[in-house]
């Protein structure tokens, strides 16, 4: 499963036409493309609606969906650095969000055909380091001193996908668009800079995350053990401690049949006493 | 995934630091990530230790209070009045599924504090106002397992050699011994070898050297006049735990110069109960962790039963090549 957020349409379409994913009707403000398993949503520009856009796609989702789900923002960004060539891609290993000075810091644990990493500072408006530019902030070059990337989505992103995704499953990527000259880019030059990285990035993203998997244990042992004891008047505390000894067997005996109370003793069970000694006496017969 | 160590985090304050640029120097391929403070990378909320743990991240800093920590009493304290430990690293290079810092740090990236003298500068206070102090030289990870790239275990027997009233105790399952060979034996310090079964050092201690290197490099110190402490902690109760037990104590009366060792540390498996929770959550597949421990306070342990089963096995099978007064049960 993944999920890929962009900024603007320009930047998704690319990647919409490549997945041929179709727009999904839904009850929200933002437009998610899905097929299958992959979705890709665009949020609008800015730290604010990112963050919109994660939680609004977050809750169409179950969490066990959520824990397994790549989750990637992509997207353009300015360069105060000279040396960094347009159409350069770079994964992010720390964002700064400029208004608030708090410090991101993305985990950087799969490997990429695109190896080059730097920072990303988000700033609340486009920033120009020329003066006289109306539709933009000027900042000097002492202020954008040590800055290499700017945008406006990342720490938004990043800061709402990490309180509904695990912080693991979470990347963002810049693509140089400008060194900051105080223009805007055309909306075909963004997608045409796209297309050509999309070549390099789509199987990464649609591969799965190679840490998910599943537990045989939650899948097969448990639902088995749940339909034996709904009857049962377990605590949750007793359901804690079942669970923990049912893994417990399970992993001494991978391939054995998992040991169940004769199902007639059920019906036996008149006191809490009696469903004491039941449960514990089973326990028992986990830890051998 | 990427390679154990390819991104350093480097707090701001120690950028320019020496140390800092050493450790750097054997990384050259590691990409560096500034940071205002380590906490803020290794204290973050929801990081998963396990995936972290395939492709661990180093993080210099500096440690600017707390450079003793008063022992606790899951360790053995050996009868010394001033027993402490000190952190100059966190988290380990191995990965054993019984180890509490699992359940004790959210990352498990590796923090490396650069600022040593100011950790010695504390040692010294402290000596002066106390006479005399028990050091577990850096609980919190495998020091001596690091040497090749954070020096710190030669750095301390320096010290040690400077400082007669500090004992001091480096703990370790590594074969690095080679790295502090060349240093006179102080006998104020104790190498401690913590070592158990060649079928557990496989299947749980991972990432640890096996057992008949560890035993070569521990005759070799014994051989250099070293203090050695063998530490049989914690004894697990895995499949054929008996056997494996057992057959550990032959090797060592078989294989060990015994006669060397200051004693022989055992103990059974104990644990704070909110670092075993934890370590449940995130090492579902580990099945010494789902034991039907027994808990009493905040710790958890095998019963009293199973523990002096335990014990009782370990002695009588070391008995037969070690003399009673140098077994120590370090917890019972
Ligand atoms: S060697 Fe010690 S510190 Fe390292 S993982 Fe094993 S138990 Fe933990």
């Amino acid at each position: 499963m993944s999920a890929l957020f962009f900024a603007v349409l320009s930047e998704a379409k690319p990647w919409i036409t490549k997945l041929q994913a179709k727009p999904i009707s839904h009850l929200g403000k933002f437009r998610i493309f899905q097929k299958e398993d992959h979705y890709i949503i665009i949020s609008g520009t800015g730290k604010l609606s990112a963050a919109l856009a994660v939680s609004e796609f977050a809750h169409i989702l179950p969490k066990p969906d959520r824990n397994q789900m790549k989750i990637w923002n992509l997207g353009i960004a300015g360069s105060n650095n000279n040396e960094l060539s347009l159409g350069d891609f770079f994964w992010i290993h720390k964002i700064t969000d400029a208004a608030t000075k708090r410090d991101f810091y993305p985990d950087r644990i799969e490997k990429s055909k695109f190896t080059k990493e730097t920072t990303l500072t988000t700033f609340d408006r486009p920033i120009t380091k020329n003066e006289n530019s109306d539709r933009f902030l000027f900042l000097p070059q002492e202020e954008l001193k040590g800055i290499q990337l700017i945008d406006m989505e990342g720490s938004g992103f990043f800061e709402a996908a990490s309180l509904y995704f695990p912080l693991e499953n979470i990347s963002l990527g810049k693509l140089v668009s400008d060194h900051l000259e105080g223009t805007f880019c055309k909306a075909e030059t963004v997608e045409s800079m796209m297309a050509e990285k999309m070549e390099g990035l789509f199987d990464e993203w649609t591969s799965p995350l190679p840490w998910t998997g599943i537990d045989s244990i939650e899948t097969f042992d448990w639902p088995l053990v749940e339909a034996f004891i709904q009857n049962l008047r377990l605590t949750e505390t007793m359901k804690h401690d079942l669970k923990k000894s049912i893994r417990f067997f399970r992993l001494r005996n991978p391939n054995t049949i998992l040991p169940f109370p004769e199902e007639s003793l059920k019906i036996h069970l008149k006191s809490k006493s009696d469903l004491k000694e039941f449960f514990e006496q089973w326990r028992e017969s986990l830890h051998v | 995934m990427f390679k154990s160590f390819s991104h350093i985090y480097i707090e701001d304050g120690i950028r320019d630091h020496w140390r800092t640029k050493e450790i750097l120097k054997r990384f050259p391929n590691a990409i560096p990530i500034p940071i205002r403070h380590y906490k803020d990378s290794f204290n973050r909320n929801s990081q998963n230790f396990r995936v972290q743990k395939e492709t661990p991240k180093l993080i210099l800093a500096e440690k600017k209070e707390h450079f003793l920590y008063p022992g606790s009493d899951f360790s053995p304290n050996f009868s010394h009045p001033h027993f402490y430990y000190n952190t100059i690293a966190l988290n380990c290079i191995y990965d054993c599924e019984y180890c509490y810092l699992q359940g004790m740090f959210p990352s498990a990236n590796l923090v490396l504090f650069v600022n040593w003298e100011d950790f010695f500068d504390a040692t010294k206070e402290f000596i002066e106002k106390n006479q005399s102090l028990y050091l577990a030289l850096s609980y919190d990870t495998d020091l001596l397992a690091l040497e090749s790239f954070f020096p710190a275990t030669k750095a301390w027997l320096e010290f040690a050699a400077t400082e007669p009233r500090l004992s001091l105790e480096i703990r370790t399952k590594s074969t690095n011994y080679s790295q502090i060979a060349k240093f006179s034996p102080n006998p104020n310090v104790i190498l401690a070898w913590t070592i158990s079964p060649q079928a557990i050092i496989e299947t749980i201690e991972h990432g640890t050297p096996p057992l008949h290197t560890r035993i070569k490099v521990i005759n070799q110190a014994i051989q250099d006049g070293w203090k050695v402490r063998i530490c049989i902690d914690p004894i697990l109760r895995v499949p054929n735990w008996k056997t494996h037990y057992q057959s550990l104590a032959d090797t060592l009366g078989k294989e060990l110069k015994i006669d060397g060792l200051v004693d022989i540390s055992i103990g059974g498996f104990r644990m704070n109960i909110d670092f075993l929770k934890r370590m449940m959550d995130v090492r579902k597949d580990s099945s010494i962790l789902f034991h039907a421990f027994e808990k009493k306070d905040k710790i958890v342990s095998y019963s009293n039963l199973e523990t002096e089963e335990i014990l009782e096995l370990m002695s009588s099978a070391l008995h037969q090549y070690v003399s009673p007064s140098e077994i120590k049960v370090s917890y019972t």
